[in-house]
């Protein structure tokens, strides 16, 4: 068993480029859940956005990538208002419906084969990460930190990703605790009273709607350029409900909820998968760690959501309010 | 009756309400609220005691006015007892609204002299079901207005109509000369009239404190790139918590004002809510059922408060069921029933009108109300 890697390999997910397009993600999601109390399932159609708009316009017609960034901006800002038109007069549950509708719809369309001259289709799209490569400070045979290799890209991603990161998180701290983000917890509450105090509550869920989707969007994009490649599959709604643990770990309503809790979300993860890739291993006759009636190291891939998925089961369980929430802004839902 | 005693105890009837605090400004809160309590538990026991004694006859009366209806007849019963010995007991201030309603004709949709509120043909249906039906009502300004009437009689559909919450089916109404039809609740707030709800809307996961700032109006801080600056509010921010704290100490929800509003009591919350209203600056405040489930301590610094925003110079529209807060503070009562105002007046006529009575007791009024009296 080879600890060091095990331990490297979770401790590397959790603060990769990787993790901080989830933490992007989830960081929208928690302005829409957390803090507005919209219940958003179509995270990752705003991901998809932010990964096709930077993919599709570098990749197939060689645009300029910060004009394809102003495609994200925008195709974000439509996506939101186009969502937000048609839920925000409903109840809470009927934006998820549709939210989740509208994911889907995006990644069917990315997926099918009528659209793959544009979109790329099944296979995806890839080659729209030059640009960023060639802006890499950093040697191309990249460091080893410990057990661990990170390449000079993914080193260079993950670095400017924190200070990107570190700026939209600086930013959503501060409009959380100004007035306006006062605005979002009372509708959180209860938003009649919310207009009853002469507040437009339909503009500040449609503004709250816009800024979360173009933060996932940003992650979105994170998530490509890190894989260097926009697959359909990564955009399923498995990306949203991963984007949900992650919040709920961290603590609901906390610009540093979402950072903390992908951090411990990919970690777990990352360790679980090591773990077992190590402990089903077969090499020079002698036999894995783990019985081969139990687990192989071909169904390991599969074991590994259940494992996480107990451990997270116990983590909210036992701490419901997650790492950093308050308990007593959890403990009264009197809904 | 008991009830005169417990609505008596708390505050000295008196003409004027010099001070914000009416109640002991002098004593510390926790000792304050502490007496308070325990007189309004002396007050309970003493009422329990005596309404033991008529209980015979009240379970007689629930008996034959079987369903929701008899809580409300022995509670007209209780006005109307109270209506008799008001006439001994000096009323609270009429400071403001003295003799304004002199000439103002007891009559469903009378004029008044200076009306804040006239709602004319307002109607609603939901479905077959006609829920409100106003030919015309006039609100007069700075005076405070009750709203009254059974279970059911479209009191609080109305407030919705008038608040924007709801849209009728026909009819037009102004607040102080603007027509007010097909304007968003939150437009309607801003021109300065402003509702609390039935159920209480506490912001239950937001620091008392962080309710009462929410309220202010015009803030520059809720827009979305100033509110990511920090200089364009902070100042107005500071003047706004100056404001809230003021009202916070004027309901007495100083001591609580850095705890989450969800745990709260039943009856701080009505407060809060009520001064976060305030926070809105308003011209007409409008009450749904202020006094449900206060207790009776509570209520009459709720009365007070009430009456101090008369004196102020509000308007006040509030729905109630508790006949003795109506009797004692309304200067002006509506009666609504089955979505029709039937009756107006002033509250110490209401017991002798005998449509009122028989919308609150319908057919089943009769001999056993008879003996009572």
């Amino acid at each position: 068993m080879n600890w060091a890697l095990i331990f490297s390999n979770g401790l590397y997910a959790a603060v990769s480029a990787n993790a901080v397009a989830y933490m992007l993600i989830a960081s929208g999601l928690n302005v829409h859940f957390g803090n507005t109390g919209l219940l958003n399932f179509g995270q990752a159609g705003f991901a998809a956005v932010g990964a096709y708009g930077i993919a599709i316009p570098v990749s197939q017609y060689h645009w300029n990538p910060f004009a394809a960034m102003l495609v994200i901006l925008v195709g974000a800002v439509l996506l939101a208002v186009g969502v937000g038109l048609l839920t925000l007069r409903l109840r809470s549950d009927y934006l998820a419906i549709v939210t989740i509708a509208i994911a889907e719809i995006i990644r069917i369309f990315v997926n099918g084969d009528h659209f793959k001259w544009l979109t790329g289709g099944n296979d995806g799209l890839q080659g729209f990460t030059r640009w960023m490569e060639n802006a890499s400070p950093f040697s191309t045979n990249g460091v080893k930190i410990w057990a661990q290799k990170i390449d000079g890209y993914r080193l260079w991603l993950l670095v400017s990703g924190w200070i990107l990161l570190g700026i939209i998180a600086t930013a959503l701290y501060l409009l959380i605790r100004s007035p306006w983000g006062r605005v979002l917890k009372g509708i959180r509450e209860d938003e009649d009273a919310v207009r009853s105090l002469g507040k437009n509550v339909f503009a500040f869920k449609m503004q709250s709607l816009v800024l979360g989707g173009v933060v996932g969007a940003i992650g979105g994009m994170w998530l490509v350029l890190d894989k260097q490649s926009a697959q359909p599959g990564d955009f399923a709604t498995t990306l949203t409900f991963f984007a949900y643990t992650m919040i709920i770990l961290g603590g609901v309503a906390k610009v540093k909820g979402p950072i903390i809790g992908a951090m411990m979300f990919l970690f777990l993860f990352t360790w679980v998968d090591s773990f077992l890739r190590e402990a089903t291993k077969t090499s020079a006759g002698k036999k894995p760690v783990l019985p081969k009636w139990l687990i192989t190291d071909n169904n390991y891939a599969q074991v590994k959501y259940i494992f996480a998925g107990v451990v997270l089961a116990i983590l909210v369980a036992f701490r419901p309010q997650g790492i950093f929430g308050d308990k007593k802004e959890q403990a009264f839902d009197v809904r | 009756m008991s009830d005169d005693a417990v609505s008596n105890d708390g505050a000295e009837p008196s003409a004027h309400i010099p001070e914000v605090q009416p109640i002991d400004a002098a004593a510390p809160l926790s000792e304050q609220t502490h007496a308070a309590e325990q007189a309004s538990i002396d007050a309970a026991e003493a009422e329990l005691a005596d309404l033991e004694a008529i209980e015979p006859e009240q379970a007689d009366l629930e008996s034959v006015v079987a369903g929701p209806a008899a809580e409300e007849a022995i509670e007209v019963e209780e006005a109307m007892h109270n209506v008799q010995s008001t006439v001994s007991i000096p009323r609270a201030t009429t400071a403001s609204s003295e003799g304004v309603f002199d000439d103002v004709v007891a009559e469903p949709g009378s004029s008044k002299p200076d009306p804040i509120v006239v709602a004319e043909g307002i109607r609603r249906q939901f479905g077959g079901l006609v829920a409100v039906d106003v030919d015309r009502l006039e609100i007069q300004r700075n005076a405070i207005t009750a709203l009254i009437g059974p279970n059911g009689a479209g009191k609080t559909t109305f407030f919705n109509l008038l608040t924007g919450f709801d849209q009728p089916n026909e009819g037009s109404w102004t607040f102080d000369g603007t027509p007010l039809l097909g304007i968003a609740p939150h437009k309607v707030a801003q021109m300065g009239m402003v509702r609390t709800f039935q159920l209480t809307k506490a912001l239950s996961r937001m620091t008392v404190i962080e309710n009462m700032r929410l309220g202010a109006n015009h803030q520059k801080g809720e827009k979305l790139l100033q509110g990511l600056l920090q200089f364009p509010w902070r100042k107005q921010e500071d003047e706004n918590t100056i404001r809230a704290d003021e009202l916070l100490q004027r309901f007495k929800l100083d001591h609580v004002r850095d705890e989450f509003a969800g745990s709260l009591s039943g009856g701080q919350r009505k407060l809060l809510e009520m001064a976060r209203s305030l926070m809105v600056e308003p011209r007409m405040v409008m009450l749904d059922e202020p006094m449900a489930g206060v207790n009776p301590a509570l209520k009459q610094s709720l009365l007070e408060h009430i009456k101090l925003l008369r004196n102020e110079g509000r308007t006040v529209l509030f729905v109630e069921h508790d006949m003795d807060m109506v009797m004692e503070i309304s200067d002006w009562v509506v009666v609504m029933a089955e979505g029709r105002i039937i009756a107006e007046g002033p509250p110490e006529t209401l017991g002798q009108n005998q449509q009122v009575i028989d919308a609150y007791l319908g057919t089943h009024q009769g001999a056993d109300l008879g003996e009572e009296e």
